[in-house]
């Protein structure tokens, strides 16, 4: 069995992907089995979906917890989840990256397939959705189903004009797609280079499992408690504040939705970056054009 | 009165919610908040906010809140008002005011809530209730509500070649409240912040139940960008299709009057839950806007509109790039 774990944001498909590919397994007359896992996090949340493939039926339905090949769809990630947590001894990682690829790589990887997804569903798609593009750099990297399967399972779940434009976006990722081997790592690695980039952070506080003794009573919690959860990462822009312009009418701060304009001493705003969520209301509300909505750098 | 300048700077929904980027529904709670205070006890119905603001084993909420079932926020917040009550009657409490706010999206408003709200509204309960009206179930992606305007698509009223979106007309919850001649009800938009905030300090000083309806834009629900949350919901007041108004013992007083209207068009060409609406539809939906809207300003005791009804263009400050 092989199992494959896609880590997204909410809104850019990672479930469909999933979907999709265990579609085109299916049609090849493979057992595939495909869902997602997510709490009550929204769009622009990380989430994460996995899919199983194998030549006979699978009856596991629990989380992929050491997976053999993992899809990181949003560049943005890497940052935020533990992504290559878990995952197995010469596993495979393919990444949406626009940064030289081989700074991703680590010793115990099988192999790493890069593309530039986010330029690539931008153009052909006209919006950020990268999953079927990076279904095309993982079928590239590994054989798992015929490009064909993919393209029909892409037909029968859109309506003509996306699932041929998703289709275009797919073969242009599969021509696209750079893979690096371990072979190409050593080579590297002989150049006295640190192979150090590719190790994710967590920022957050980390998942854990509750015992029902440490539950409090009456489920009474402490209040203000979600100030623990730094939305700041489910952010691609952030706004940049122009004090010149700024006449301090606090529009900003009124209509903002995460309470991130924060009031200063003298009547100017500052943003708390651990809660913005870049949604760029302040930026079009404001009266004078003090706030501009800057791209998030990657990585 | 409000001001920006003077309003607390203290957050009573505490950032970290996992609301979706440009929330139009966070944005009225926190302003509601800000005038309402700490002095409150709040009953809250299943829905977005309730799961956005409370995932075991945190909370947004930095004043006494209480997670009640879909049907029953405003039954539990009559309940809490009579204990208050009578705690206060056996001196275990001491006479100072405490309100009691029961909040609800439009499912558990219209829909599911309604006969707990009609009862509460019915028995006097000196309570105010709030409606964040998204005009959908959102929180389980997008089902149609008795709330969802008519011509919307939502999966469950999903548009297609010969249905368009939502079959039905709107419900008009103000006049549902009306009927049971409570002493306030109003309607509000997190676009106006200073009106809003203004009905929310009235409706928690009278005495007596008191309603309140808000209009917050969902950008996924809706089909549009996290930063025209605001922009959409001063659209909605600007073309009629949502009137600010207060409805306070039996007179209507209109919060925002404007001598001509923005068309319809405007308001639905924004957003892609309207995508795909036939000019049909659009004329059918315009007239009917214009029926609503000359008949408040009739029972306002205001002049009608006159047949040149359409302003050109919005107001000058919003960007409409």
């Amino acid at each position: 069995m092989l199992e494959i774990r896609f880590h997204g944001r909410g809104g850019q498909g990672a479930v469909t992907s999933a979907e999709l590919l265990a579609q085109a397994a299916i049609k090849e007359g493979k057992y595939a089995r495909a869902f997602p896992s997510f709490g009550p996090e929204r769009r622009g949340a990380p989430v994460s979906a996995f899919c199983r493939l194998d030549e006979k039926p699978i009856n596991l339905r629990t989380v992929i917890k050491n997976p053999h090949v993992v899809v990181v769809l949003d560049p943005s990630l890497y940052e935020v989840v533990d992504v290559t947590g878990g995952l197995r001894e010469r596993g495979h990682l393919v990444i949406n990256t626009s940064k030289d690829p081989r700074a991703f790589f680590s010793g115990n990887l099988g192999g790493l397939a890069a593309v530039n997804a986010s330029l690539i569903a931008q153009e052909i798609l006209k919006r950020p959705i990268t999953n079927t593009v990076m279904l095309g750099a993982l079928v590239r990297m590994l054989p798992l189903v015929e490009l064909e399967s993919l393209a029909q399972a892409l037909e029968e779940r859109f309506n003509e004009k996306i699932a041929q434009k998703n289709i275009q976006a797919l073969k242009r990722s599969y021509q696209e797609t750079l893979i690096l081997t371990p072979e190409d790592h050593v080579e590297r690695e002989g150049k006295g280079e640190s192979g150090e980039a590719g190790d994710a952070r967590i920022t957050g506080e980390k998942d854990r499992d509750y015992s029902w003794k440490e539950l409090p009573p009456g489920c009474i919690v402490e209040p203000g408690s979600t100030r623990k959860n730094l939305t700041g990462d489910w952010r691609s822009r952030y706004p940049l504040l122009n004090r010149e312009r700024c006449i301090k009418c606090g529009l900003c701060w009124i209509y903002c939705p995460d309470a991130s304009l924060i009031r200063k001493g003298d009547g100017f705003y500052g943003v708390d970056l651990n809660y913005c969520k870049g949604c760029g209301i302040c930026a079009r509300e404001c009266p004078a054009g003090a706030i501009l909505m800057e791209k998030e750098l990657e990585g | 009165m409000f001001a920006v300048k003077t309003l607390t700077d203290r957050e009573y929904l505490a950032p970290g919610h996992r609301g979706c980027s440009g929330c139009g529904q966070a944005v009225a709670v926190r302003m509601v908040h800000k005038a309402l205070g700490q002095r409150i006890v709040v009953a809250c119905a299943t829905g977005c906010m309730e799961v956005i603001s409370s995932p075991f084993p945190q909370s947004s909420w930095e004043m006494p809140w209480i997670h009640v079932a879909f049907e029953n926020a405003a039954a539990v917040a009559s309940g809490i008002e009579a204990g208050l009550k009578a705690l206060r009657h056996k001196g275990k409490i001491d006479n100072r005011k405490i309100k009691v706010v029961a909040m609800a999206g439009d499912g558990g408003t219209a829909d599911i809530g309604l006969q707990a709200l009609s009862g509460a509204l019915e028995r006097g309960h000196d309570f105010l209730y709030i409606c964040y009206d998204n005009e959908a179930y959102m929180n389980t992606g997008v089902q149609r509500s008795s709330s969802t305007p008519y011509g919307a698509s939502t999966m469950t009223t999903p548009a297609g070649r010969i249905q368009k979106g939502q079959a039905t007309w709107k419900k008009n919850m103000m006049e549902i409240v009306a009927a049971h001649h409570i002493p306030y009800a109003a309607t509000a938009s997190p676009s106006y912040p200073m009106d809003l905030l203004g009905k929310v300090k009235k409706g928690a000083e009278i005495k007596g139940p008191a309603y309140l309806h808000i209009l917050s834009p969902c950008p996924p629900g809706w089909g549009i960008e996290a930063e025209d949350t605001i922009g959409l919901g001063r659209l909605a007041v600007e073309t009629g299709a949502f009137p600010l108004y207060e409805q306070e013992e039996g007179k209507i007083r209109l919060s925002l009057d404007f001598d001509k209207l923005i068309p319809l068009e405007k308001y639905l060409k924004g957003q892609g839950r309207f995508r795909g609406i036939d000019q049909e539809r659009m004329d059918y939906m315009q007239e009917r806007v214009l029926e609503m809207w000359q008949d408040l300003k009739r029972k306002a005791g205001l002049r009608e509109l006159r047949p040149s009804r359409f302003r050109k263009e919005g107001v000058k400050w919003i960007r409409t790039s």
